[in-house]
């Protein structure tokens, strides 16, 4: 790998380098953030004040832009936790120098998606009532509900990831806390939990994150599959699938990688980490993209040919709708842009090119919330009875939100960059040959 | 309690008559109430601390009651709870409705509490504008002006003129004027029936309107006839239209309708016929020629030559020439209404009165007479209330009159005749010759606008009065509350105006108050109807009972020696047609009827009868004809007639002829409510003011529009998708042969609920199992079950804005469907929460706030939910309905709000609950007497009003019950069904000839 010539010192010096003051683009560009992020509060608070009205859900289409943002963001979500714990357990080596920042998305992104159940509650008052908890009214969820294991799988992984990224962390906030003084370094000596970089810790901590990785690991897969179940549990035609566990989980994948080069691309140029992050990577991420790619044709074509083969009226009148009625642009970029584009990736050059690479990966991006937004509204708009078939927009309360919400992902990234290191020091260190054997 | 006097057999209904008959209050209370009518308006909701003897507070109590929406008259059972009215339903004792009720009348409630009633009297100030005033005042203003009219005076200078009145009340005002000098009243609807009445004088020299038995044909004929919606009687004709396409042995009856546009009527019928407008007479004289020519007449051979002279030179060819009808069908109709006996030929409707409307009712009065209908199906004797309105052209007289300045004080009373008459009449303007126009009016309307003084008078559901729609029926109008306002009852205050002119002596033929003199008019009725009884029993017995009725006896007619008269010659010669114009079609539709109730949100909330247009007006126009003038639905049209003119949106219509276009009656409302204000346009300034040469009445039917795209576009918004179901089987239809095969082979298609594999064990209904059928084969669309659920339910109303997202509340929709092709062929489904045995609503709610309830019912706890909205997506009937915003009830409507149903909050889910309040009123009372629930104790709203009686709801565990009888009926199935879903509503099919 290139990262050969490195000694320990360049890579502490180069990872830490990024935790100094920023400029004043970093500052304008945070601000930006902090305003969209703003501006979506306030449609929500508008929302809250006045009722979901102001969004443009309705009677059929009463799920819209809001599920379909937090399937899109628990997506992104996934490839973090691949990327760091099933690519830890396979020693694919080269996650060394992405996985921090994947595992970071993670966490943010599901930190965003968690935004959304609460967001598209009617009485968003009332949410704790979705919580199994000891009441005095004796009330209990209802454990039959898709969404009560939504509720359940999302927060775990939550909880799980963020330990897995903060476990991962330790060594490096020590590592931080030693190259810088006062107030900073107290609050990194605290965060550290008193790593020393003892054997016996070390040793712990390889235990630690070994089991923590092994416990992600089915996460990845049962998130997402319960996501899904979201939909294939209920009735709705064009939801009602077996398929849809494999689908979603791909989907996640496929979105999760596109959105890693996404972000990593211009991090990658940002804070000049060229050493670390090399185009190998990528390419290593574009061929897993090609291969999640096909996956998502596969499920895409399965899907229409199951409808057909069903000769069932109802199922196969969602398809065509899908193809050929309102919502047919976004079909149709949803089928471009997440079967077809990603296609390109098979050609070398066009993967090793940044621009290329972005721009393939950022089409992936906007693909597949395009495939979550067709799947959800593109059935509930055409159920069963053709008078109540329907026709639903989102209003500026909902583009409002999404986009503060994007914002709001795009924040809490651009902070943990400034604090915490991006690349971890330490596994990046174990790739290097030792000091002692330069000698 | 007072025996009641022999009622119509309403068949399996007896059960919930006596239960609701034991809930009445004696009429005795509410006399009481009337006392306290002057007192000012009171803001307590809580009734008093020590209630009336029989006043429970809590307990739903009933006063009977009579419907004044229509001149239909049907009996009202009213509910007051706590001194509020809440619910208004059907008088299962009274003859023209027998417990059901249309969608106006259930609409009624939104005009007693309408938020744009008048508070105060106004008075047209020096500046010229209304302004409040005190009642003193007014009173006195009007009765300055009438003591100036003088003692010697013409009878035109004091006009009452009045939509139609009851018995007593045109009574007083006879008395009335009498006492203070003289007048004249005039009575007048917007839709008349002139037509009617002189044709009965040319054809068999009554001048009267006779009854009409749908139910005893095996044959209906209908000219345009809109008898499900506004024509004469509807509910009573929708419920007989229920059994006239009952199946019984073997067969059903068929109605073929012929008509310029597809009315709901029309959608209901089994052939449908496109007919070239205003050729009707045609058609019926060569019906009339086939069957004279075939010798299927019925009559002496006398009556045959005459009618035969009338008749002979319309052959069908040369009928199917002008008509557009084919004459093969021509020769099948005439030979079906000759043979398929007793038949009924019907004509009528705002949609077909031309100028030919008398010579066509004569034909068909012919019709019937020769195939012997007469006496059989068509009842004379009955005298229907048209007969005792003013004719129009007694109004183009009063116009005259007011212009000529012979008016001096012209009294309104309810009327609307400023919106109702043609502008180019000159109405609105004769009013500014009269110098005292006084209306007496609830609320204002285009009318009062023009008034020096408005009065605010009680509404119907709040004041004493009584009501005859037909010969054998007196209805006694009881109120139903204390007056909401500080209004009067219009007839004391002609009592007081006529006190203050003269004072009253001892001997004046003027009794103290209005209810003093109703009562004298019954005492008089009591000593003509029942001698046998003491006159206190007799109102007793009125009062609960909703008034007295007798069966009238049916007349034998014989045909006018002066029959020859009739021109008819003159049908053949050809008219000629302007190419660039088209023909108007006015249509009255049975929610917006002429538009006195268009102030009512509730009705403007309710789908349009086939177009589903909510909150507006639009105008139909033929696919073929809308691409000829580049017009689109959607697309602002211009209607310019000989007499003004008009901007509609236009809504593409596929049933309607291609040379006209059509516009329903009942908005483009300038001063009548915020509900009514400013929506689509007023037809009648389009009309042609002259009447009708044979009858005096308004020919609806006679003018031509240029029809031309104004450069704008107009929000149309129908709760729609699609009508074509496609394979969807959701509207099912079974033909008459499958029935007979069923019925003589015990085979039937299959039906009942899949049994499916399930992984939790069955629900366990140990005491009930509610469950509901719905028979699409009497479901005429009529949509009384959606007001009547509006009400019962609190569901708020949304606004064009919100239905245009599909955000309207109500909990039961009438879904229609139709496949392309050459007829209209309509099916009516409501929909509602099914209230599925394994819903797929209850399993994804992730707080349990909607579960199944140990008596089958799919409940809702509103106060759990949070709001997710899963259950909506999931529900694969669309019967959940989210409140995307806060209802709003603006005062007063928010006291018409039951207070046995949550009003619902922002954010929650709700739907059809099978009115659980009904329910578990009814199980109190039942175990209060300790007894079992009876079948057909529990009504649900939807159920109770049920013109057809299409919708039958009772406990699924009881075998005998009729719902049970009816779920196991060869015509039963499930809405889909393949989801396993297994629904408590069981849909019979539609049956098709």
């Amino acid at each position: 790998m290139a990262t050969y010539q490195l000694s320990y010192t360049d890579v502490n010096r180069d990872v830490l380098r990024i935790l100094r003051r920023p400029g004043w683009p970093y500052f304008a560009l945070l601000a930006i953030l902090i305003l969209f992020v703003s501006w979506g509060a306030f449609a929500w608070v508008v929302q809250i004040q006045r009722g979901m009205g102001v969004a443009g859900i309705n009677h059929p289409v009463f799920w819209g832009v809001y599920i379909t943002n937090f399937v899109f963001w628990v997506g992104i979500a996934h490839s973090g936790t691949l990327i760091s714990a099933i690519l830890f357990l396979l020693r694919a080596r080269w996650r060394t120098a992405v996985f921090r920042t994947a595992e970071a998305m993670t966490v943010f992104a599901i930190m965003t998606a968690g935004l959304y159940p609460l967001i598209h509650l009617g009485r968003v008052w009332k949410f704790y009532w979705l919580i199994p908890y000891p009441n005095q009214r004796e009330l209990w969820i209802n454990f039959r509900s898709p969404l009560t294991w939504d509720v359940l799988a999302v927060l775990t992984y939550f909880i799980v990831s963020s330990l897995f990224l903060y476990v991962g962390l330790l060594p490096d906030i020590k590592a931080a806390h030693d190259a810088v003084r006062g107030w900073r370094r107290r609050i990194y000596g605290i965060l550290s939990l008193g790593w020393r970089g003892t054997v016996r810790q070390w040793k712990h901590f390889s235990t630690a994150y070994l089991f923590l990785a092994a416990l992600a690991t089915p996460l990845v897969v049962s998130v997402h599959s319960i996501v899904s179940w979201d939909f294939a549990m209920s009735v709705v035609p064009g939801w009602h699938s077996t398929i849809f566990a494999p689908y979603f989980v791909a989907g996640a994948i496929h979105s999760g990688l596109a959105m890693v080069l996404t972000l990593l691309i211009p991090i990658r140029k940002m804070f000049r980490m060229e050493h670390y992050i090399t185009t190998d990577h990528f390419e290593n991420l574009a061929k897993l993209i090609v291969v999640t790619g096909w996956i998502m044709t596969y499920a895409y074509v399965t899907e229409f040919l199951i409808a057909w083969y069903s000769a069932n009226t109802f199922e196969q009148s969602i398809f065509i709708y899908r193809a050929l009625g309102d919502y047919a642009v976004a079909f149709w970029i949803m089928i471009l842009f997440n079967s077809v584009i990603p296609l390109f990736f098979l050609i070398r050059p066009l993967r090793r090119n940044l621009v290329t690479l972005m721009v393939i990966s950022l089409m992936i991006n906007v693909g597949m919330w395009f495939e979550r937004f067709v799947i959800i509204v593109g059935s509930l708009s055409h159920e069963f009875l053709p008078y109540d078939w329907g026709f639903y927009r989102p209003t500026w309360v909902e583009i409002g939100i999404s986009l503060g919400s994007l914002a709001w992902f795009l924040m809490w990234l651009l902070l943990f960059l400034k604090f915490f290191p991006a690349v971890a020091i330490a596994e990046v260190k174990e790739t290097l040959l030792s000091p002692a054997k330069e000698h | 309690m007072p025996e009641l006097p022999p009622l119509k057999k309403t068949g399996t209904f007896n059960e919930i008559d006596r239960r609701n008959f034991l809930s009445f209050m004696l009429a005795s209370g509410t006399a009481a109430m009337v006392g306290c009518a002057t007192q000012g308006p009171s803001a307590v909701l809580v009734s008093n601390v020590n209630p009336p003897e029989e006043w429970i507070p809590g307990k739903s109590v009933y006063y009977a009651s009579v419907c004044r929406e229509c001149p239909a008259g049907c009996g009202l059972h009213v509910c007051n709870r706590d001194g509020r009215v809440t619910k208004v339903e059907g008088n299962p004792h009274h003859p023209v409705n027998r417990g059901t009720l249309c969608a106006r009348g259930q609409a009624s409630l939104q005009g007693l509490y309408n938020p744009d009633r008048l508070k105060t009297p106004l008075q047209r100030s020096g500046s010229g504008q209304l302004e409040p005033s005190a009642w003193k005042e007014t009173i006195d203003t009007l009765a300055a002006a009438l003591s100036e009219l003088g003692p010697q005076r013409d009878a035109s200078s004091l006009v009452f003129f009045s939509d139609i009145l009851g018995p007593s009340f045109s009574a007083l005002v006879g008395k009335w004027m009498e006492t203070i000098g003289g007048g004249r009243l005039i009575q007048h609807e917007a839709c008349g029936y002139e037509f009617l009445k002189a044709a009965n004088r040319f054809t068999f020299d009554r001048e009267e309107v006779p009854g009409f038995s749908l139910e005893n044909a095996r044959f209906i004929l209908s000219l345009g006839s809109d008898f499900l919606e506004t024509w004469l009687s509807p509910v009573e004709f929708s419920s007989a239209f229920s059994r006239f396409k009952e199946y019984q042995q073997g067969r059903i009856g068929r109605l073929v309708q012929i008509e310029s546009r597809c009315s709901l009527t029309g959608a209901n019928a089994d052939d449908w016929l496109l007919i070239q407008p205003g050729t009707e007479p045609i058609l019926v004289l060569a019906l009339i020629h086939i069957i004279l020519a075939e010798k299927l007449g019925r009559v002496g051979q006398e009556d045959l030559a005459r009618i035969e002279s009338l008749a002979a030179p319309f052959n069908a060819e040369k009928a199917s020439e002008i008509t557009g009808i084919s004459s093969d069908v021509i020769y099948d109709l005439a030979r079906s209404f000759a043979h398929e006996r007793p038949s009924l030929a019907l004509f009528g409707g705002v949609s077909s009165i031309s100028g030919k409307a008398t010579l066509t009712q004569a034909a068909v009065n012919l019709l019937n007479y020769v195939v012997g209908n007469i006496g059989e199906t068509v009842l004379y004797g009955a005298d229907l209330y048209p007969a005792r309105l003013n004719s129009y052209r007694d109004v183009l007289q009063l116009i005259d009159e007011m212009n000529a300045g012979k008016v001096n004080v012209l009294v309104i009373h309810r009327s609307n005749p400023a919106y109702d008459l043609p502008f180019t009449s000159g109405f609105q303007s004769a009013l500014e010759k009269v110098p005292l126009v006084v209306v007496l009016s609830p609320h204002l309307s285009e009318t009062a606008a023009r008034a020096d003084l408005v009065l605010p008078i009680h509404t119907p559901l709040e004041a004493w009065d009584d009501y005859s729609p037909r010969e054998g029926v007196w209805g006694l109008q009881q109120p139903t509350m204390r007056p909401l306002l500080d209004t009067r009852h219009a007839g004391d205050l002609l009592l007081q105006v006529a006190n203050q002119l003269s004072p009253r002596k001892d001997d004046s033929p003027l009794p103290q108050n209005y209810y003093q003199f109703l009562r004298e008019r019954w005492r008089e009725l009591q000593a003509r109807e029942r001698p046998d009884l003491e006159f206190e029993s007799f109102w007793n017995l009125a009062a609960t009972g909703g008034g007295v009725w007798k069966d009238f006896s049916s007349q034998p007619v014989s045909l006018s020696p002066s029959l020859g008269d009739i021109q008819v010659r003159d049908l053949l010669s050809s008219e000629t047609v302007q190419s660039q114009e088209l023909t108007l079609i006015p249509y009255s539709s049975v929610f917006n009827y002429d538009g006195r109730g268009s102030n009512s949100a509730w009705l403007q909330e309710l789908p349009q009868s086939l177009t589903e247009v909510v909150w507006d007006s639009c105008v139909e126009i033929h696919p073929e004809t809308a691409q000829k003038l580049g017009l689109k639905q959607g697309d602002v049209a211009r209607l310019r007639s000989e007499y003004g003119e008009i901007l509609l949106p236009v809504y593409v219509q596929r049933w309607i002829h291609p040379d006209a276009v059509a516009v329903p009656l009942g908005q483009g409302h300038t001063h009548f409510g915020r509900y009514a204000n400013g929506r689509g346009a007023n037809v009648a300034s389009l009309l042609n003011p002259a009447a009708e040469a044979g009858s005096g009445g308004l020919p609806w039917l006679s003018v031509n529009v240029q029809v031309q795209k104004a450069n704008a576009r107009h929000q149309l918004v129908t709760t729609r998708g699609e009508l074509s179901q496609g394979q969807r089987q959701i509207a099912q239809t079974i033909s008459l042969n499958q029935m007979q095969k069923f019925f003589r082979t015990g085979e039937s298609e299959g039906s009942g609920n899949h049994e499916t594999a399930n992984l939790y064990p069955p629900h366990q209904h140990p005491a009930h199992q509610w469950g509901m059928a719905i028979d699409l084969n009497a479901c005429t669309g009529c949509k009384a079950c959606v007001v009547a659920c509006y009400a019962e339910n609190n569901n708020p109303v949304v606004g064009k804005d919100q239905v245009a997202r599909g955000r309207e509340m109500s909990w039961i929709r009438v879904e229609s469907y139709a496949e392309p092709g050459p007829l209209p062929g309509y099916t009516f489904l409501p929909v509602l929460c099914q209230h599925c045995h394994h819903a797929p609503c209850e399993g994804v709610c992730p707080v349990f706030a909607t579960y199944h309830n140990p008596e089958g019912l799919n409940a809702m706890v509103y106060n759990r939910c949070v709001g997710t909205r899963y259950c909506a997506n999931n529900c694969p009937y669309k019967a959940r309905r989210f409140n995307f915003h806060e209802p709003e009830f603006p005062s007063a409507l928010d006291r018409q709000l039951n207070p046995h149903v949550t009003v619902r909050i922002a954010g929650v889910m709700e739907k059809c609950t099978f009115c659980v309040q009904r329910i578990v009123e009814a199980k109190q009372q039942a175990e209060k007497e300790g007894r079992n629930l009876m079948d057909g104790e529990v009504m649900p709203a939807c159920a109770q009003t049920c013109p057809t009686r299409a919708i039958v709801f009772g406990d699924l565990n009881d075998r005998e019950s009729l719902v049970s009888k009816r779920s196991r009926d060869p015509r039963a199935y499930h809405l889909l069904e393949h989801l396993g879903t297994r629904p408590a509503i069981t849909y019979l099919k539609k049956i098709r000839l």
